[in-house]
């Protein structure tokens, strides 16, 4: 047998060979997965335990059409750390639990005072976790909010997604967090993070997203009111939206703002008390208003839409101030504007609660909606 | 300059993803990262410069070549035993970085043995190819990557879940002494033009080093460096980024496209970095294979027209990976390759003393 012969004669062997390790995912096929679409962690109900960990798996539909209903699993599990209720659900299920599709983490609010990491762990221990799933609170448990099926929600759709990645509603009240966000914020010193609060009603049938928490490791949880949740979101995200309330020299708006942006300058002169400049750009129209409105007075509207509103930032930085939490960050950009010294934590320490906050807004109305 | 040789150079940068080096780096990021880069970056191109520069002069031979003709056996035989195991190691550090990288990210339930071993057949036949071969293998892959490496850094450059704040911050702790330890990293992101000891015997027409080709190589080191310190940074914060151990891939997994293909564009990225991590392996052991051929080869192995001896090399390759990637764990592999990069100015040493000593024997 000549050599080329040889050649051709070992590597179609080696091909058939290769042929049988085709056999699906880490030899496993879709069939043999169950899909985990959400994780709900929550005190545990009996002593001795730690977390009551709730798995949402979801059920496999033949085809769209022949399903009218959503269906999904849930299964409960109390035990002393996350990664052991999970291997124990593992057993109540024929399949083997695929988590890499899973985009729901939430948690109850009674797990989140305190220091968060043991918690956190094992969700960026995992690998095969997105991290970008979606972190939040729940009201009243993890699980509720889990069960709970909106009548809208479609077979295959599962709504809870749809609040959070924006091709579904994009309200202002909602905040998006991340899972890498949640970790990168509450473990840069000089930033706080903030997760959305998500709530169930009794009857399980409706939630409702128009809150936010705001936690680090140091202090007390803080909760924002879904007023000041929406103005969080508008200066972080840019998310615009309707209802932006303005109450000044005798008209009564609401605002529809398209883009919003902020900028933040930390001035540290010696002499003077420190300052945080906050340039804030936002564009927008007028939707709702008690008078008649001229066009020609547009400039006018601006100027006192920006006055209310610059109010209504600065008010919200000093409360965050008073708590001692920082979701805007500014110590972070306190911290990437000045060369690194072994006292530039401390320093900013001193710092924040001396901060005096200068707004500048430059509020820009284009139009005044479809009437005068 | 040959196009070939800019891929060998750009491979080696871009394989960096897949070795301990990010990490390397982003552990010391409070610690004088940054001027370590800085200085290993002037170490690196200046190494490129000189090393190009000195193979130009001897068109279409390899380092077996002329360390036959120019030197003789007692110096012959420690350098290419010494640099057989410098390209060995080099390929076996990437090869069980991708494993781990493969276990944590893709498979964790799925064997060591099995992931080494899929992967270690398709080097087995790499490694056995024409030198003229890999070049082109190596352009394939290249040509085929560059859309996907594209959209790579535009997602990653675009994408709003990085928060440049963080890489201020970084940038910010310029003011630390460089360590030894990320400088010889930085250095060894350079090194790909030193696969020219194999390769420069298909470079026949003279290479001119230009100012420009020197930019682009420079340029292109840069991003990459850039790409693999502050991107982690930017995504996973700056404070607890020493923490991750696998501190790209946990990062890239953050962004995300929406509308695109697939969500989770870690899994286009990881295509990319294990498919140029094959090809690094495949250059490393090949070089590897080569410089041990040229001082051994086994009679008994010859049947007919047909000698063996490379099967058996490359097997024992394979044999040794395969047992390296088992018996590893994190910690040692971090450790013991930070060692093999301690060493890396010895090799360059070793490097520009063999080059002296050839041009003595060629002056002669």
């Amino acid at each position: 047998m000549s050599s080329k012969w040889m050649k051709v004669a070992v590597l179609s062997i080696l091909l058939i060979i290769l042929t049988s390790s085709i056999s699906g995912c880490a030899y496993k096929g879709v069939d043999k997965r169950a899909f985990v679409v959400g994780i709900g962690v929550d005190p545990a109900k009996e002593n001795g335990n730690k977390f009551r960990v709730t798995l949402k798996l979801a059920k496999p539909i033949a085809s769209l059409k022949s399903s009218t209903a959503n269906e999904y699993e849930l299964l409960v599990h109390e035990s002393d750390s996350v990664a052991e209720a999970i291997r124990f659900l593992e057993t109540r299920e024929d399949k083997v639990m695929d988590f890499s599709q899973t985009k729901i983490l939430a948690l109850n609010e009674d797990l989140l005072s305190g220091d968060l990491f043991p918690l956190m762990d094992y969700f960026v221990r995992r690998g095969d976790l997105q991290l970008v799933l979606y972190v939040l609170m729940a009201k009243p448990t993890a699980e509720d909010v889990l069960k709970a099926q909106p009548p809208l929600e479609a077979a295959g759709e599962n709504s809870l997604y749809n609040y959070f990645d924006k091709t579904g509603t994009e309200s202002p009240f909602v905040t998006t967090t991340f899972l890498f966000e949640f970790r990168r914020d509450y473990d840069t010193k000089g930033k706080s993070s903030a997760l959305p609060i998500v709530e169930a009603n009794e009857a399980g049938t409706q939630l409702t997203v128009t809150n936010s928490i705001v936690l680090k490791n140091t202090v007390e949880p803080y909760v924002l009111t879904p007023t000041e949740t929406k103005l969080f979101n508008t200066l972080v995200d840019g998310a615009g939206g309707y209802g932006y309330k303005i109450e000044n020299a005798g008209y009564k708006f609401m605002l529809t703002l398209d883009h919003v942006k902020m900028k933040i300058k930390i001035h540290t002169n010696d002499g003077q008390k420190p300052r945080a400049e906050v340039k804030i750009k936002a564009v927008g129209a007028i939707s709702e208003s008690d008078k008649l409105l001229k066009l020609k007075d547009l400039d006018h509207y601006s100027k006192i839409s920006g006055e209310q509103f610059g109010e209504q930032v600065k008010n919200l930085f000093v409360d965050l101030q008073e708590k001692n939490v920082d979701p805007f960050g500014f110590g972070l950009k306190y911290r990437s504007s000045r060369l690194n010294t072994k006292d530039t934590l401390d320093n900013w320490k001193a710092i924040y609660p001396e901060l005096e906050f200068d707004v500048k807004m430059d509020m820009q109305l284009k139009s005044v909606g479809a009437i005068e | 300059m040959s196009r070939f040789l800019y891929f060998l150079i750009f491979t080696n940068m871009m394989a960096i993803i897949t070795t301990p080096i990010p990490r390397i780096l982003l552990v010391q990021s409070a610690d004088g990262a940054i001027g370590s880069m800085i200085i290993g970056t002037l170490a690196g191109v200046l190494f490129t410069y000189i090393t190009v520069k000195f193979f130009a002069q001897f068109p279409g031979m390899d380092l077996i070549d002329l360390l036959q003709t120019y030197t003789s056996s007692w110096v012959r035989i420690p350098i290419t035993i010494y640099f057989t195991i410098f390209w060995f190691i080099a390929g076996l550090i990437t090869l069980v970085m991708t494993v781990f990288l493969l276990i944590t990210f893709l498979t964790p339930e799925m064997s060591i043995y099995i992931i080494t071993l899929s992967i270690l057949i398709t080097v087995f036949f790499g490694v056995l190819l024409k030198s003229k071969s890999v070049l082109f293998t190596l352009e394939i892959v290249f040509i085929l990557m560059i859309p996907v490496g594209l959209l790579m850094f535009f997602k990653l450059y675009s994408a709003p879940e990085v928060e440049w704040d963080q890489a201020r911050l970084a940038i910010m702790h310029i003011n630390q002494v460089p360590k030894y330890g990320s400088i010889v990293a930085t250095i060894f992101v350079f090194l790909g033009c030193s696969n020219l000891i194999i390769f420069n015997r298909y470079f026949k027409e003279k290479q001119k080093v230009s100012l420009l080709s020197l930019g682009a190589i420079t340029l292109f080191g840069v991003v990459m460096l850039v790409t693999s310190y502050f991107i982690p940074i930017g995504l996973s914060g700056f404070d607890r980024i020493g923490q991750l151990i696998f501190p790209w891939t946990s990062s890239a997994d953050a962004v995300r496209m929406k509308f695109g293909l697939i969500e989770r564009v870690v899994f286009i990225f990881m295509f990319i970095f294990v498919t140029i991590a094959f090809v690094s392996i495949i250059i490393h052991w090949h070089i590897s294979y080569k410089l041990i051929l040229s001082i051994f080869r086994l009679k008994a192995l010859q049947v007919k027209q047909q000698n063996f001896t490379p099967f058996l090399v490359v097997t024992v390759f394979l044999l040794i990976g395969l047992w390296i990637t088992a018996l590893l764990t994190q910690y040692e592999l971090y450790q013991y390759t930070r060692y093999y990069y301690y060493t890396i100015p010895l090799f360059i040493a070793v490097f520009f003393l063999t080059m002296m000593a050839i041009k003595r024997g060629a002056s002669k």
